[in-house]
């Protein structure tokens, strides 16, 4: 009997010592989970970024916080946002109360970003977003902060903010016409995605358009999966557009890319299109998005010391090119930089910590708007800080061809942009075709 | 601009035509509403995709391949999965919605949501007037008509024809006059996926190739079959080219409405059918004819 008592304890006392080495050793990772439609190209390059991000910073010695080394430790969660909001709602709420992640990065549609926050207070829980465009998202930041304080947008662009590099895509091409082919007032047509965030673009860019001397001769708005958009191209070259400003973030900026080259309509590409950023992007126009021109947030330069090294070793890896959804390995940065100076990963104490940061990211330098600002926790756009790149396709490569090291007219701060170029910057090429049809015609 | 619309509504009227000409035909001879079938326009624009850019095949060729690939698979479906429930209608268009989403979830694991794109068979353009147009969509136009004949011919002139109109008026009457019917619509499916394939085919150097293509084109021709008429197959073709101008026409007229499109398809639909319940070509809506 006496024995039998003992070999009782003797069990509880083998799995106490087996239980508690295992919770000390799960007490020393951090969680972080990455939401995104994982089977697209915005999921994988946002599992991508931060996958490569938690490999650097577990090989540096983790995360310290007070003295210990915290791993960091990445849960993927699939949001399904292309199909179902309500499952990208679930898939978040899911990582809190059952991976128990301690913090969130990544997300992509706005829609589905808009209902995600609706949990951050409920839970207290961080949410580093790098893929949402949505003006709203930060402007309610401002009207309900206590609701709303623990959404940042990192890495990721206010579609309102982005005037300045948006202005770029436009000033870059215009000149050139005018310089080029004497055209001074170019008719500009507008094909713009159906789309919350592309809404609120579309009075700014009318603005900038009037602003830098041009004349609005159209708006389409087609939808993201529209499968051709021959009739809008055919449409604007009927409304003798010089250039359009084309706008996609779906599978129909691929094949407006494809028809816009391969039928030589007789204007110039330009604008803003996620899919125009990837490296298949050349392969999935046939070539055909040569001298197309857009608008991007990441690109090698030297606009960081991060920069560089970072999109080397993702191309090497990954074989593509990072793009704005990889932004996770920046936020990732972000995060680890603002624990350690807060000393904890308590929510509150963490927020105030991240509307101080300054820190020069993979991306590009960055701060956040302060909560009294009208887009408060919102990357801050501009010179010296995220300025945004204009890339242009050149066979088969994607040129930086802006910041050029001008004055961005249409900017309250013009002169602030003056001498920004970033080495390797190339000149604009006008399409060989759009020249030979102006040429003489104006 | 009235050239425009008609030129684009051509484009699109053909591509949709040869869709919706498959969709009529195995519904009006099986009547399966098959749900799936754009999907097998999207294998096949897949397999000319992973063909040409992984083996360096011909294009002709390779659509060759993809549409026999596509018959074969439709075909299998069919028998493994619509078959045995083919009575029972609402069960075999729940079935082919599965079959579509299955082909999506497989593509999508393979292939992943990435964007591709296939060289066009034949490259350039031409400018008539203010319109231009690339040799491609001439092909499609002219490729789609020939398609059209083609079926004409088979259901006018031929044994296998006739066998399939008798079977589209009254498959009890068929099967007593000695109609092998389970034979004939199982041909009339590896027909219907053959147009799909085709138009898949014809069309992938003007798409961008991913896995939820298959989606977008499915609401136009339902609503361009049910326009022309449930199960005839002229009133489907018909439906498709005037749905096809319907959407260029919105592009051009309203420019701001251009994501309405497939609604607007839609509702040119809704209102034909209050006008004309059974569709524009519906003799009764339960026994068209050719």
């Amino acid at each position: 009997m006496r024995h039998g008592k003992w070999s009782v304890y003797c069990v509880l006392i083998s799995v106490l010592l087996l239980i508690i080495p295992t919770q000390v050793a799960a007490a020393d990772k951090i969680k972080i989970g990455v939401i995104s439609p994982m089977n697209f190209m915005q999921g994988r390059d946002a599992w991508d970024g931060a996958t490569l991000a938690a490999e650097e910073i577990n090989k540096s010695g983790g995360i310290t916080v007070k003295g210990v080394k915290y791993e960091i430790d990445l849960v993927k969660a699939d949001s399904n946002e292309f199909a179902s909001v309500p499952d990208a709602v679930s898939a978040f709420e899911r990582l809190i109360t059952f991976d128990k992640v301690n913090f969130v990065i990544g997300g992509f549609r706005s829609e589905a970003t808009l209902a995600q926050q609706e949990l951050l207070a409920q839970y207290k829980i961080i949410y580093l977003n790098t893929g949402s465009a949505a003006p709203d998202l930060t402007a309610r930041v401002k009207q309900n902060y206590d609701k709303y304080k623990y959404y940042f947008r990192a890495n990721s662009v206010n579609s309102v903010l982005a005037t300045p590099p948006v202005s770029a895509t436009l000033q870059v091409v215009m000149d050139k016409l005018k310089t080029e082919l004497g055209i001074q007032k170019p008719n500009v047509g507008l094909i713009m995605q159906k789309a919350r965030y592309i809404d609120a673009m579309v009075d700014p860019v009318q603005k900038i358009v009037a602003a830098l001397g041009g004349k609005v001769v159209g708006l389409w708005r087609p939808s993201a999966t529209a499968p051709t958009l021959v009739a809008e191209l055919s449409a604007a070259k009927e409304a003798n557009a010089h250039l359009c400003f084309i706008t996609f973030d779906g599978p129909a900026g691929v094949i407006t890319d494809k028809e816009w080259g391969a039928m030589k309509f007789p204007f110039v590409n330009t604008g803003y299109n996620s899919e125009a950023q990837t490296k298949q992007h050349w392969e999935a126009t046939n070539g055909y998005c040569e001298y197309s021109t857009n608008l991007g947030w990441i690109a090698r330069s030297n606009i960081t010391k991060a920069n560089a090294p970072f999109w080397d070793e993702y191309v090497k890896r990954y074989n593509r090119f990072p793009s704005v959804y990889s932004a996770t390995h920046s936020a990732m940065n972000v995060l680890k930089v603002a624990i350690e100076k807060a000393g904890t990963m308590g929510s509150d104490i963490l927020v105030g910590e991240l509307e101080k940061i300054d820190y020069p990211t993979s991306y590009f330098r960055q701060v956040f708007y302060q909560k009294d600002q009208k887009f408060a926790h919102d990357t801050i756009i501009g010179a010296g800080h995220a300025t945004g790149y204009v890339t242009q396709w050149i066979k088969g490569e994607l040129k930086v061809v802006w910041p050029d090291g001008k004055p961005l007219q249409t900017s309250e701060d013009a002169q602030s942009w003056q001498g920004i170029r970033y080495q390797g910057t190339a000149e604009y090429k006008l399409p060989p075709w759009v020249v030979e049809y102006w040429k003489g015609k104006k | 601009m009235l050239q425009n619309i008609v030129a684009n509504g051509l484009i699109f009227g053909g591509t949709y035509a040869v869709l919706a000409g498959g969709f009529a035909l195995v519904f009006g001879v099986a009547r399966i509403l098959n749900m799936a079938h754009t999907a097998f326009y999207m294998v096949a624009a897949y397999i000319i995709y992973s063909f040409i850019s992984m083996l360096g095949m011909g294009s002709i060729v390779v659509s060759v391949l993809a549409i026999i690939m596509a018959v074969i698979l439709a075909t299998v479906c069919y028998i493994l999965f619509i078959d045995r429930v083919k009575q029972h209608d609402l069960t075999v268009m729940v079935i082919t919605i599965a079959i579509g989403m299955l082909f999506q979830e497989i593509i999508l694991l393979i292939f992943k949501g990435d964007y591709h794109g296939v060289e066009p068979f034949i490259k350039g353009y031409l400018d008539f007037g203010k319109v231009r147009i690339t040799y491609q969509h001439l092909f499609i136009i002219l490729s789609s008509l020939i398609a059209l004949g083609l079926i004409w011919v088979l259901l006018a002139k031929t044994t296998m024809g006739i066998a399939i109109r008798a079977i589209s008026q009254d498959r009890v009457a068929a099967n007593l006059m000695g109609i092998n019917v389970s034979r004939v619509i199982l041909i009339t499916v590896g027909i219907s996926a053959a147009f799909a394939a085709f138009a898949g085919a014809v069309v992938a150097p003007n798409l961008t190739i991913y896995p939820q293509m298959w989606m977008p084109p499915l609401i136009t021709i339902l609503a361009a079959v049910v326009l022309g008429g449930l199960g005839s197959l002229k009133g489907a073709i018909i439906g498709a080219f005037i749905l096809g101008l319907v959407e260029s026409a919105v592009v051009f007229l309203v420019p701001l409405g251009g994501y309405l499109r497939e609604a607007v398809s839609l509702v040119t639909m809704l209102i034909v059918l209050l006008v004309r319940s059974e569709g524009l070509f519906g003799i009764v809506f339960e026994e068209e004819k050719l």
